[in-house]
């Protein structure tokens, strides 16, 4: 009785200690557990590969800081995999932290020796979240006058025959809650009809799969799982990947937990039954 | 009028956003005038922040009071961050190094370390308050396993069973009961909208005056 | 270990907020007001361009007049800090209460109605009968005002297994998500700031 009421109610400190190690450990001394690459990252990377060289795709990066761990990798995948295709890409941001983020990818392409301005170029922040995404839809240039060096939006060669939502070839959009796919669909997809897909943290993924099930979004990625399967896929293994035997024990680590602490709740039940 | 000029501002374009997007042949020119709303919007909120701004500057001055305050000292950390990070950003801009660095090394980190600890609580509370207790708790707490170990590598180590349910549960009952949510939430959503609109919900108006 | 002076600062406001898991102290209090303060002034920059870009410039460079109208509106936000006359503060937020309720409302297109079609597929796999059955009698849960007979209670009960089942995904989803957080973290202490884990 003692011993199950002790694992019931074990120093929350002790199990934060078994978590960490349970995290660091396979960080330290990877295992390298094997995963496949499910249909839904296929899906999306058969979006962005079907492009053609000099199409135009926009990412709209509208996650925050603290969720950036879970999207950013994909984000980061993605404009990888489009730079490899020689598309041209637009960033906006309907969150502030986004801006930044766009910027370091777009610092890392450059050192590649692509072009801003001319394979990328990144429109900034616009305020208002849905407000600001439907204005976006009917006239690019209205919430983007300028991008973030200063320059006029629409003297940049990359924004040649952009006018509305309606003339990107593809729209994805990264997300940690609102602004979210919910509101890129209200706003632009249902009415203009561009293909549009999204990377959400893994905590949104069962919601937005409706919306990919119903065919709203052509396309669904759902956390640094998600991005590291996008690494496999290219061929490109990279953080995210190296990740991937942590997750395993962290999950590994939780599902103990849970099972230990039911263990305590029964044992104490029948125990207390018994008498 | 304290009142009614406000409900009118709300239902006058709240009704040509609605006659641009559903009833467009009937007035050709809501297109123009609804773009022209909506940009107006972007403008609009963007004073909020500045109201935000302000607010948390008043209220943290009167916080630095040494007398009624033992972490007075909170508040002034808080201000010259602020200032620390709007200054660099507006008077040096966004390419300079004091920017880059207060973003990459000071707000990025914090915010990340911040939102990672929910993990430890979510454990601790997983091991205390996720228990079985009945039928329908049992289903949560199953689901919620089968898709821990179903989405992670090494649950595919465990067969190709683990990944498959995983996959079915997120696929299957997962959208069936987020659609139901969604449908209600969708009702629930336009239900409140069409209250603001027409001036029966007034709670934005706030009391007093 | 790193001697980037940049690393140690990060280095530090991690660990700083990982002292909470200890108990609530004052280093960890300093630094989220540090952290509040820079997200805010963060903020601030790019909501200052926006105005500036979209309104200001039109306005002052361009002579767009109709750009003075949001100015004022938004400028008339401040009056909620006068005493007296924080009614006016009304106006523009309503202005934006009414934008936002009419863009909202598209919602019974694309969360209702497509829903709604995308829940009519043919019965011909148990996937789908399971959808269908399981969209129908979620909502059957949440339809309260109906009269409780055998067939809507048990309709009902099958609903809420279903919605445990969607609230069991997104907890195995959300614990996903977090764990991911920590990984970075660990990642930038022990890769950038003590050479412990190989880059």
């Amino acid at each position: 009785m003692d011993f199950l009421m002790k694992l019931g109610n074990t120093d929350r400190r002790i199990l934060y200690i078994i978590l960490a190690l349970a995290v660091l450990m396979p960080l330290i001394s990877p295992m390298g557990l094997p995963f496949r690459v499910s249909p839904w990252t296929e899906k999306f990377y058969g979006a962005v590969e079907k492009l053609q060289a000099g199409d135009i795709m926009l990412m709209s990066i509208d996650y925050s800081i603290g969720g950036a761990p879970d999207v950013h990798p994909q984000a980061e995948a993605i404009f990888k995999h489009a730079m490899r295709k020689n598309l041209k890409v637009v960033f906006v941001a309907f969150v502030t932290e986004g801006v930044e983020f766009g910027n370091q990818m777009i610092i890392a392409a450059e050192a590649t020796g692509k072009k801003y301005g001319q394979d990328f170029v990144n429109l900034g922040f616009a305020p208002g979240v849905e407000v600001a995404i439907s204005a976006f839809g009917q006239d690019i240039y209205k919430p983007f006058p300028k991008d973030v060096r200063g320059n006029v939006a629409q003297d940049l060669p990359i924004m040649k025959g952009l006018k509305t939502a309606a003339d990107f070839k593809l729209i994805t959009e990264y997300a940690t809650g609102i602004p979210g796919p919910a509101e890129w669909i209200r706003q632009v997809q249902t009415r203009y009809k561009t293909p549009l897909a999204c990377g959400v943290v893994t905590m949104m993924g069962p919601q937005t799969e409706a919306y990919y099930q119903s065919g709203q979004l052509v396309a669904l990625l759902s956390g640094l799982r998600s991005a590291a399967e996008y690494e496999v896929a290219m061929k490109a293994p990279g953080s995210a990947t190296a990740a991937m035997d942590a997750q395993s024990m962290g999950h590994i680590a939780l599902v103990l937990f849970v099972v230990l602490g039911n263990i305590a709740y029964f044992g104490e039940k029948s125990k207390k039954g018994r008498r | 009028m304290r009142k009614e000029v406000p409900l009118a501002i709300a239902f006058l374009t709240g009704t040509v956003v609605l006659f641009e997007y559903f009833l467009q042949p009937l007035w050709k020119d809501s297109k123009i005038w609804a773009q022209l709303l909506q940009n107006w919007g972007i403008v609009v909120s963007g004073f909020a922040m500045g109201v935000a701004a302000w607010n948390l500057v008043t209220v943290n001055l009167r916080r630095m009071n040494r007398q009624r305050n033992s972490e007075w000292y909170n508040p002034l950390v808080l201000l010259v961050g602020m200032f620390a990070m709007a200054g660099s950003g507006l008077l040096l801009g966004e390419a300079s190094a004091p920017w880059k660095f207060l973003f990459s090394k000071v707000f990025q980190p914090l915010g990340t370390a911040m939102f990672s600890l929910m993990i430890f609580f979510i454990a601790s509370a997983a091991q205390r308050a996720f228990r079985g207790r009945s039928p329908e708790a049992m289903v949560l707490l199953i689901s919620g396993v089968v898709v821990m170990i179903g989405r992670a590598p090494i649950g595919e180590q465990l067969g190709a069973w683990a990944p498959w349910l995983a996959d079915w549960l997120n696929k299957v009952p997962n959208v069936a009961g987020n659609r139901a949510i969604m449908m209600g939430a969708a009702l629930g959503m336009v239900a409140t909208a069409f209250r603001a609109l027409v001036g029966i919900d007034r709670s934005y108006l706030g009391g007093g005056e | 270990m790193s001697t980037d002076l940049g690393v140690w600062v990060a280095a530090i406001c991690t660990l700083a907020m990982f002292t909470f898991l200890y108990k609530d102290n004052t280093v960890f209090r300093t630094f989220q007001h540090l952290y509040v303060g820079v997200a805010a002034g963060y903020g601030i920059v790019f909501q200052y361009k926006s105005i500036k870009n979209i309104a200001w410039d039109p306005l002052t460079k361009k002579g767009d007049m109709l750009m003075l109208v949001p100015i004022i509106l938004g400028l008339l936000m401040f009056t909620r800090f006068i005493k007296g006359y924080s009614w006016i503060s009304r106006w523009p937020i309503a202005f934006l209460i009414g934008l936002g309720a009419a863009l909202s409302m598209k919602a019974i297109e694309t969360d209702f109605v497509r829903q709604i079609q995308a829940t009519l597929i043919p019965w011909n796999s148990i996937d789908n009968i399971v959808i269908i059955v399981g969209t129908v009698t979620a909502l059957t849960y949440f339809y309260f005002t109906v009269k409780q007979n055998s067939l809507v209670k048990g309709a009902s009960t099958v609903g809420r297994y279903v919605l445990m089942m969607t609230f069991g995904a997104s907890f195995g989803n959300g614990v996903m998500g977090r764990i991911s957080l920590l990984i970075s973290r660990f990642q930038f202490l022990f890769t950038d700031w003590i050479y412990i884990i190989k880059k």
